[in-house]
């Protein structure tokens, strides 16, 4: 790979990621995901014992997956199939812009938006964690209790994770892109494929636990082979709100899952855009 | 001469795989790519499996569609879980069996760090839930359950309660004694099983951090069982055992059990048994 490879792809993204910040799409998420966090703060008071800060952080770690699930799904197949349905990816790819490019350029610029949604996300949630663990410390101290606590390490830890789950779900979606026809058969391929990578883990348990020998539980079982699994993602609580935090080999088996996955889902995206008609 | 109209269809180059075929490879190669990645991924799934009840499958039995959906969803556990446990409320004032045992256990698998979510469950199953039961055969037509009736009913609804208790016991090993406490009274009061209560009763005395009035009720059962001899040397024993722990007392723990040992002792003289015993 040259320079100038390097520079049409970050062109490339740098390009997505500002058409993607005009899309009216991605601003509305943004005020959702804002507004689910700090919807929290009113809802509080109903739980029936968890604790405040988990109760605050859960729904939090909740919006950043559910709208980032959305945002990642849908801007991705929207970028991508825009360009084709406006042609402009003909043009583009009449000059000296290779296929590979204009798929990892696209790919980049999704990550860009993505990192920016869980960024701002992440900051809300913390700001709103810091609040509260300091007037509940404040209480605490006067009643003579143990203060709450969060980690700020670990929030960061967490959202490094959530960046690198989403980059599996927008790799999958461009996966999906490479071969799909059509936007709508594209966004529900994909959207069914994020639902199935995060209920994977309980699928094969539940396999496990009903255990056959027969070929079509063999079929079933491999199925979900096919697709990544997000659950082990799931580390919200255990970094932000256990003192004793997370083993090492976990959070480190995660990142190099992440790390791993994400160029074969599109080294194989390109391996199916590379001979598409457009 | 007209030159010959291009072919849409025909390929510039010719490929190995096309269409759908290349789709399957390609597939295909993730699956392969997702088995060599499971010892990467290993030790977090083990440690979600052996840490998180709501990422196992015996969790999930007969509950998903309850909004566990939306709790698994990377988030919204706790709120989900307090809206099953909400809705258990709902059913359980309709004497709603199912539904209600139901929504507990959505409770208990998608938050299982609240202790309340289990004791409540345990409680519901154990003394509310055969009473309903019975209740509603009455109400059904038949007048009078029978007594073996009424018995199987309650032997089926607290072992249920037993295994929950377990499962919580296991949940939140810090407070482990309560679930025991909790299981031997269930024994006690609903099966009439005092043998089995006082087997409850002394894993929560002797459990870590024990129950202090779990050793008074384990007494209390041996004596209920008419073995007053075992229970006074047993608690003879028990309340050396507190007296060399040597923690700080300040409610005179220590001075009830010696306080029951002595009424022991009395019974001894009542019954003008031997010394040694």
């Amino acid at each position: 790979m040259n320079r100038e490879a390097l520079q049409r792809v970050a062109s490339l993204a740098t390009n997505t990621f500002t058409e993607a910040l005009r899309q009216r799409f991605f601003a509305f998420l943004m005020l959702l995901g804002v507004m689910l966090a700090l919807s929290g703060i009113l809802l509080r008071t109903f739980n029936f014992g968890t604790s405040e800060l988990k109760f605050l952080a859960d729904f939090g770690f909740g919006g950043v997956f559910l709208f980032g699930s959305i945002l990642a799904v849908v801007m991705t197949v929207q970028l991508f199939f825009s360009e084709l349905e406006s042609r402009t990816a003909l043009t583009l790819l009449a000059r000296p812009v290779r296929r590979w490019e204009f798929f990892i350029g696209k790919f980049f610029g999704i990550q860009i938006l993505l990192a920016v949604f869980i960024a701002v996300l992440i900051g809300v949630l913390g700001a709103l964690l810091a609040m509260r663990s300091w007037e509940l410390g404040r209480e605490a101290l006067r009643l003579g209790m143990p203060e709450p606590w969060f980690s700020t390490h670990g929030l960061l830890v967490f959202a490094f994770l959530q960046c690198l789950r989403l980059a599996i779900v927008s790799a999958l979606t461009l996966f999906v892109c490479s071969f799909a026809r059509t936007f709508l058969y594209a966004v529900v391929v994909s959207a069914m494929a994020t639902l199935a990578c995060q209920l994977q883990g309980i699928g094969d348990a539940a396999l496990a636990q009903n255990k056959q020998e027969t070929l079509l539980h063999l079929f079933v079982e491999n199925c979900g082979r096919v697709i990544p699994d997000l659950q082990v993602f799931d580390l919200g609580a255990p970094l932000v709100l256990q003192r004793e935090g997370l083993p090492a080999t976990v959070v480190l088996g995660v990142i190099g899952y992440g790390l791993l996955y994400i160029p074969v889902l599109l080294l194989l995206g390109i391996w199916l855009f590379r001979d598409r008609e457009i | 001469m007209p030159r010959p109209k291009p072919n849409p269809r025909q390929r510039t180059r010719p490929h190995l795989f096309t269409g759908r075929l290349r789709v399957a490879i390609a597939c295909f190669l993730l699956f392969l790519w997702s088995w060599a990645l499971d010892p990467v991924s290993l030790p977090a799934s083990r440690w979600q499996a052996a840490n998180q009840p709501a990422f196992q499958a015996a969790s999930f039995e007969g509950i998903i569609g309850q909004g566990v959906l939306l709790g698994i969803f990377g988030g919204f556990r706790s709120i989900m879980a307090d809206f099953a446990w909400l809705r258990s409320y709902i059913h359980w004032g309709r004497h709603d069996r199912a539904s209600c045992e139901t929504f507990m256990r959505t409770a208990t698998a998608l938050d299982p760090g609240n202790i309340l979510f289990w004791t409540g469950a345990i409680d519901r199953i154990g003394y509310d839930m055969p009473r309903w039961e019975i209740d509603e055969r009455e109400h059904g037509g038949q007048l009078q359950v029978d007594k073996a009736v009424q018995a199987q009913i309650t032997r089926e609804h607290v072992e249920r309660a037993l295994n929950l208790a377990a499962q919580g016991a296991k949940q939140h090993p810090q407070h482990a004694s309560d679930f025991w406490m909790r299981s031997g009274h269930l024994c006690r009061l609903k099966l009439r099983n005092y043998e089995q209560a006082a087997l409850f009763f002394k894993r929560a005395a002797e459990g870590d951090p024990p129950l202090w009035f779990a050793s008074l009720s384990y007494v209390n059962a041996l004596c209920e069982l008419g073995r007053e001899v075992e229970a006074r040397l047993w608690l003879r024993e028990e309340i050396k055992r507190r007296q060399a722990r040597n923690t700080p007392d300040p409610q005179d723990i220590l001075g009830i059990l010696k306080e029951r040992l002595e009424e022991l002792e009395k019974q001894r003289f009542n019954l003008s048994l031997p010394p040694t015993l």
